[in-house]
């Protein structure tokens, strides 16, 4: 028993020994780094291709530490008023100790899931709330997460998006009507418009497409022009719906004059 | 009892009280001195004081006991009693090893499930130990 209890005392000691060594030393481990600014950021670059934004930031580090950096993580969480727009996160590769990683985190958000989740965006300017966080395990025992939040200015693509000058032509049976707006985002709005033409009974009596190359920052102004297949069921009023890559962008109402 | 074999108990109690007191007393300075050197974790971690001081009077409180009631059994139940008031402390105060800090706008959260383990395994054999201790003793 004697020897049982000896034994006992020597595991607890080699326990507490490593119990208190470990974290002084990923400690002094993470302060090297730091103190020889062993992680840098160069200028992020975005694009924007078939409705996904994608955003690159190159980095290195440089793990001057006792300890391999891993689980290396970053995640980029988009929010507005609480309610989460996008998560993106990208997973890094391994630092061992000793050694200097150049890498890059990218991006991927797709604009039809942002957009989505809140029709605001389409129309309104606003400032999204942006929540980036680094995680990475050191020694394999202790994981740290830093987290910072931001706010970032958000452009609506269809800023002022208004209808107006509507007519009918009974002749021609051509719906028509004006459209204008002003795309605030940061990146081109390109592709196809959806008009949907309903009567005051719900009753879809045409729609039409019409091709849109907006860059940043600039207005469209176009006209619409919808053919009525069947002219008994033009009424006075109804509802025109918008849709931009299957997103409803407006629903509104119209009235002949 | 005669009066002389009293005298000599009360004498042995006094001896004890004041060698526990002095052992005690000791461990307070180094307490003192650790918080002097860590009181500023405070700043960031507003919890930090509070635990502090938990563990600190816990442990003031099992050394003057245990070296009170040296050569007894009871030593040994103070002893398992300390590892099983350190298991629990450990566990708590470190929320299981996850723990939340503000620091100038950044919030850093670090994870040590692993070392928490450890702590608990530590305790737990501390607790085997002397329970061990304890049969031994009454043998």
């Amino acid at each position: 028993m004697r020897q049982t209890i000896r034994a006992f005392g020597w595991i607890i000691a080699i326990l507490w020994i490593i119990i208190l060594i470990l974290p002084v030393t990923v400690a002094f481990s993470l302060m090297k780094i730091v103190e020889v600014e062993g992680v840098g950021i160069q200028e992020p670059r975005g694009s924007v291709s078939n409705g996904n934004l994608f955003l690159s930031i190159p980095f290195y580090i440089d793990n001057t530490g006792f300890y391999d950096l891993t689980d290396v993580e970053v995640k980029l969480q988009i929010f507005m008023r609480n309610e989460t727009l996008s998560t993106s996160s990208t997973e890094l590769p391994n630092v061992p100790a000793g050694e200097m990683v150049d890498s890059s985190c990218n991006f991927s958000l797709s604009l039809e899931e942002l957009l989505s989740k809140n029709m605001e965006l389409l129309t309104n300017d606003t400032e999204l709330n942006l929540n980036a966080s680094l995680r990475f395990r050191v020694a394999s025992a202790i994981a740290f997460q830093v987290s910072t939040g931001s706010t970032i200015p958000w452009g609506a693509p269809f800023h002022k998006l208004t209808i107006y000058n509507i007519a009918y032509d009974v002749v021609n049976r051509i719906f028509s009507a004006s459209l204008s707006f002003n795309n605030h985002a940061f990146f081109q709005v390109n592709g196809s418009l959806l008009i949907k033409l309903y009567n005051s009974a719900g009753e879809l009596i045409g729609s039409s497409t019409q091709n849109v190359n907006v860059p940043s920052q600039e207005s469209f102004e176009g006209s619409i022009g919808i053919t009525v297949n069947d002219p008994s069921k033009i009424t006075h009023e109804g509802v025109l719906r918008l849709y931009f890559a299957d997103i409803q962008v407006l629903e509104e109402m119209w009235r002949l004059p | 009892m005669s009066e002389a074999e009293t005298a000599g108990t009360r004498r042995k109690l006094v001896f004890r009280i004041a060698k526990a007191t002095f052992i005690t007393a000791i461990l307070g300075v180094v307490w003192l001195i650790l918080w002097f050197f860590t009181s500023m974790f405070s700043t960031i971690y507003p919890q930090y004081s509070t635990s502090f001081a938990i563990l600190a009077w816990a442990t003031l409180f099992f050394t003057f006991t245990t070296t009170l009631s040296e050569g007894t059994i009871y030593k040994y139940l103070f002893i398992v009693m300390r590892a099983f008031f350190l298991m629990v402390y450990f566990a708590y105060a470190t929320n299981f090893g996850l723990l939340s800090l503000k620091i100038e706008g950044l919030n850093l959260t670090i994870e040590f499930m692993p070392l928490v383990a450890l702590m608990v395994l530590a305790n737990l054999i501390a607790m085997a130990r002397g329970l061990l201790q304890a049969i031994e003793f009454a043998s």
